[in-house]
């Protein structure tokens, strides 16, 4: 059993971009990510998973992933079972100016 | 036939009465308008226009993506004399803001896909499509326009600069639409596919005002990936196509891999070889396959302009027995000055000079033309409009001869312009500042290098004596970062002396730039081999934005290339946009290359299951066994068990489908009940939805499954059965459903997901809104109740209950977005 960190950063308008390009969006982002198409949004989002990748050390599967929010904000993750035994402890999303950033912690069973 | 204004044109439409006017095919569904439906909406427009005290000579910008709506706008417009300025869906709000601010509009249509922007007038949201039955028609007021009225400005890609704005009369337009297809019969039979942005001349004659002026159909994508291409081909049959080369390129490259993945490349081949003593109209008979592609009786030819068309691809073509007319044209000359007629063309040529347009060629070799489809200059650019003309004739800068019997050779150019296989003008000056205001850039010059597939954007960079400050390629990727994506550096060169060669006035000597390219890559100067035409090559270059140039086959996405988590989604999606290979994320590895990826590409098979749908389900034998099936067996059967009573029956009345009919699921009594008490119009046509899966037998049991295909069978009989998959395959389903309400076909469906297992209502899936919204069609809400008492879940054998069943009144849902339509579309059945 070992903790492992993940972080990314990602340029908002970027997501900006790719927002006009539904199959890359919908390669990305689940359904129920996508109720608020927001790019800032959407970029948390984005850094959350590519942290959770990072963490788990494996190359990325978006859709093995799904981060939601619980009604005061605060987001969580879960992960689909492809991706080996592990559970994410938590994540934390932050956004300012052009740029969101997200930070993974995660327990690893080995 | 000939019409004087674009206005005249418009006032023909209400004889054409019911006539398919123009379509738009969405992923899921194709919406058709008829000539008296689009002249409503025209009118509609024009009212919204009159009540923002639009008045002729005003300027209206249309910034949107093809669409019946933007026919509509373009055709209100100028029936009020006022002028369109159509901008290109592509170029950047920044574009538009500026070009706004040198015509101060008074009203602009902005597509609504598109972003925001800050201009000072009314800002109209283009929806796509609209609802008929919203339309009021009434008066035509269609204001009397002199032919010599502006009809529009078109401004010409400039990429940074100030933007230049070509302005076109009515007369410039109209006579060009005349003069550019006299001789070839075109009719109302006529259908074309319309893929280049309106704002583009070529298009907008070629496949806006070319077929309306014949009576003919026009249909527009809303997705111009590849796969929505080749089915609205296949699909909609159409008779002719105004294309760019880089699109067919796309079609060849297509061709090509269709044949090297099953097999037959060689075949391919030596068919072509065989295919060339055939005639022309015969040729398309030996490829099967192309045929299924191509109708044999009914598509004609591809049009091709905007740029130059390769040798290659017009010979490729030719064999597959699908003529490409070549043409010929600026914006400055709405577009078409010279075209290749189906009965009379030779390949290599521009064709033969339009009729109607005069044209001479200089004693430098420079074409020069006059006529009534010449502009009357720039607007706001005198200086500009006095460079265009010697001696009362148009210079086009292009160098061009004519062989003896009369067909124009495109040489050469003499201005300093590229133009890119797209059909997009670029400046180079434009990319020129940018490039010098690069630390480290002492100069640059930026050419057009010929080269197969069309001409390249190419840089060649002069250096500050101190280097440090980055190499050749980061300073390429900096500058097109900046750059919209059409008119990006492709290739570079570092110049190896200390400055180029210039004129007395201290311009660079283009032509001996290119001169020392073209010897430099005669010697074959560059190491590695290049894939400069590939379309892969192409994507992952637009993607990392690096030079096409640097790019080889052993390059490493990750290493060499440097794609980025967010890189990868992009193009492994625009993969999937134009292969139609859907590549999982894990393809790409730190180990990835470029020749690795490309091998993916090719072998990997169109995977996802294919429903089998029945469509012979509608057809008359079909129905009217359903009929007496259900008179006879079916609703008696019913009526034994339960005895419905029936609420909201008022709602029914008159009504016209299509609709979604929604309804909560009890038990297998539902559809009976349901369809029994519509009326028997809309009975006959609705399709319920049916879980897919529940006809799929678990593991390999041939003889069970061979009994559940019949059950689908004898089900789809009797109720006329969609199968909807709950997981991958959706899509396949949304489509065909959609065909479905294309043909006024109504769809029932029970949005639960399953029937209910304590009677009570549950959530409603997702799936409802996304049909909702797509569809865009009213829902019709039911609600049944005492039918789970009749048959519960589980139960095999039903009992006697009373039941009832409620009607609402048919609706429109409000919100685009999927979920919270199902939100209103689950309160609307709640309420009843």
């Amino acid at each position: 059993m070992a903790l492992k960190i993940g972080t990314d950063m990602v340029y908002i308008p970027r997501i900006t971009a790719l927002l006009s390009n539904d199959s890359a969006i919908a390669r990305t982002f689940k359904q129920s990510e996508l109720n608020d198409r927001d790019p800032s949004h959407l970029a948390g989002i984005f850094a959350a998973k590519e942290s959770i990748f990072k963490a788990l050390g494996v190359p990325p599967s978006w859709l093995d992933v799904e981060i939601s929010r619980s009604p005061d904000g605060k987001p969580s993750a879960s992960i689909s079972k492809s991706l080996g035994r592990a559970e994410v402890i938590d994540i934390s999303i932050s956004h300012d100016g052009d740029y969101a950033i997200a930070f993974a912690v995660i327990e690893l069973d080995d | 036939m000939a019409f004087k204004t674009v206005s005249d044109l418009l006032r023909s439409f209400p004889s054409r009465g019911s006539s398919p006017c123009v379509g738009y095919r969405t992923d899921f569904r194709a919406f058709r308008f008829t000539y008296t439906q689009v002249f409503d909406k025209v009118i509609d427009m024009q009212r919204l226009l009159r009540k923002h005290k639009v008045k002729k000579g005003d300027k209206v910008i249309i910034w949107a993506q093809n669409s019946p709506s933007w026919l509509c706008a373009f055709f209100a417009i100028s029936s009020l004399g006022a002028v369109a300025i159509p901008l290109d869906f592509r170029g950047t709000k920044d574009l538009v803001e500026r070009v706004a601010a040198e015509v101060k509009p008074n009203f602009a249509f902005i597509g609504v896909g598109m972003p925001d922007i800050s201009i000072d007038c009314w800002i109209e949201r283009l929806d796509p499509v609209w609802d008929v039955s919203s339309m009021k028609g009434g008066r035509p007021a269609i204001a009397e326009s002199a032919p010599d009225d502006l009809l529009e400005i078109i401004y010409t890609s400039g990429t940074t600069g100030i933007p230049k704005g070509v302005l076109l009369t009515n007369k410039n337009v109209m006579s060009n639409v005349a003069g550019a297809v006299k001789g070839i019969r075109l009719g109302c039979k006529d259908k074309v596919i319309s893929l280049l942005p309106l704002s583009h001349m070529f298009e907008q004659v070629g496949g806006l005002l070319v077929p309306l002026a014949h009576g003919g159909q026009i249909v527009y994508l809303e997705r111009l990936n590849r796969r929505s291409i080749f089915s609205a081909i296949e699909e909609e049959r159409p008779t002719f196509i105004p294309i760019v080369p880089r699109l067919l390129d796309m079609i060849k490259h297509a061709i090509e891999n269709e044949a090297k993945q099953s097999g037959n490349e060689h075949l391919l081949v030596r068919m072509r070889k065989i295919s060339r003593s055939m005639p022309l109209s015969l040729r398309r008979l030996i490829f099967p396959k192309l045929c299924r592609l191509f109708s044999v009786n009914r598509f004609r030819f591809f049009i091709s302009g905007g740029a130059p068309l390769e040798r290659d691809t017009e010979v490729f073509f030719d064999e597959l027995g699908l003529p490409v007319l070549q043409g010929y044209g600026l914006t400055e000359t709405s577009p078409v000055l010279t075209f290749n007629y189906p009965k009379h063309r030779k390949i290599g040529s521009v064709g033969k000079v339009i009729y109607g347009v005069d044209m001479k060629i200089a004693d430098d070799g420079e074409i020069l033309v006059r006529g009534p489809n010449i502009t009357k200059g720039y607007f706001k650019r005198p200086d500009k409009t006095k460079e265009l003309f010697k001696e009362g004739w148009l210079a086009t800068g292009d160098i061009g001869s004519f062989d003896e019997e009369g067909f124009l050779f495109i040489k050469g150019r003499k201005k300093d312009l590229i133009v890119t296989s797209e059909g997009m003008n670029v400046y180079p000056e434009d990319i020129e500042s940018i490039l010098n205001h690069i630390p480290g850039v002492k100069d640059s010059a930026v050419v057009g290098l010929r080269q197969p597939g069309g001409e390249q954007v190419h840089a060649v960079l002069l250096f500050d004596s101190d280097r440090s400050k980055g190499s050749a390629s980061t300073i390429i990727a900096k500058a097109n970062a900046s750059i919209p994506s059409y008119a990006r550096i492709t290739g570079f060169t570092v110049w190896p002396e200390s400055d180029f060669p210039r004129t007395t006035t201290m311009k660079v000597r283009k032509f001996k730039v290119l001169e020392y390219l073209s010897e430099k890559h005669a010697t074959g100067a560059r190491p590695g081999k290049i894939a400069a035409s590939s379309p892969l090559v192409r994507i992952i270059a637009d993607v990392t934005k690096k030079p096409i140039g640097s790019i080889r086959h052993d390059s490493n996405l990750t290493s060499d290339l440097g794609l980025g988590s967010l890189d990868r989604v992009e193009l492994l999606a625009n993969i999937e946009d134009a292969f139609g290979v859907g590549l999982p994320d894990e393809v790409i590895t730190p180990k990835t290359t470029v020749r690795m990826l490309e091998k993916l590409i090719v072998s990997k098979p169109h995977s996802e299951e294919k429903i089998k749908f029945r469509p012979w389900l509608n057809s008359g034998p079909v129905r009217l066994m359903r009929v007496f099936l259900q008179d006879l067996i079916v609703f008696p059967t019913v009526v034994f068990f339960t005895r419905t009573a029936v609420h909201g029956k008022q709602n029914l009345r008159g009504l016209r489908g299509p609709f979604i009919i929604v309804c909560n699921h009890s038990s297998h009594f539902d559809t009976p009940v349901l369809l029994m008490h519509l009326p028997f119009r809309l009975r006959e046509e609705v399709c319920p939805v049916a879980m897919w899966e529940y006809f799929k037998v678990k593991g390999k049991r041939p003889f069970k499954q061979f009994m559940m295909d019949r059950l689908y069978d004898l089900s789809g009989i009797a109720v006329n059965l969609i199968p909807f998959p709950q997981t991958a395959g959706f899509g396949q389903s949304m489509k065909y459903a959609g065909s479905l309400v294309d043909k006024g076909y109504s769809i029932l469906v029970f949005p639960e997901g399953a029937r209910t297992l304590d009677g009570s209502i549950h959530n409603f899936k997702d799936g409802v809104g996304m049909m909702a919204v797509n569809y865009r069609i009213p829902i019709l809400p039911v609600r049944v109740s005492g039918l789970w008492e009749t048959l519960p879940r589980g139960k095999f054998l039903p009992r006697m209950h009373p039941s009832t069943i409620s009607f609402g009144a048919p609706f429109m849902v409000k919100s685009k977005d999927y979920r919270e339509a199902a939100k209103e579309i689950e309160e609307a059945v709640r309420r009843l």
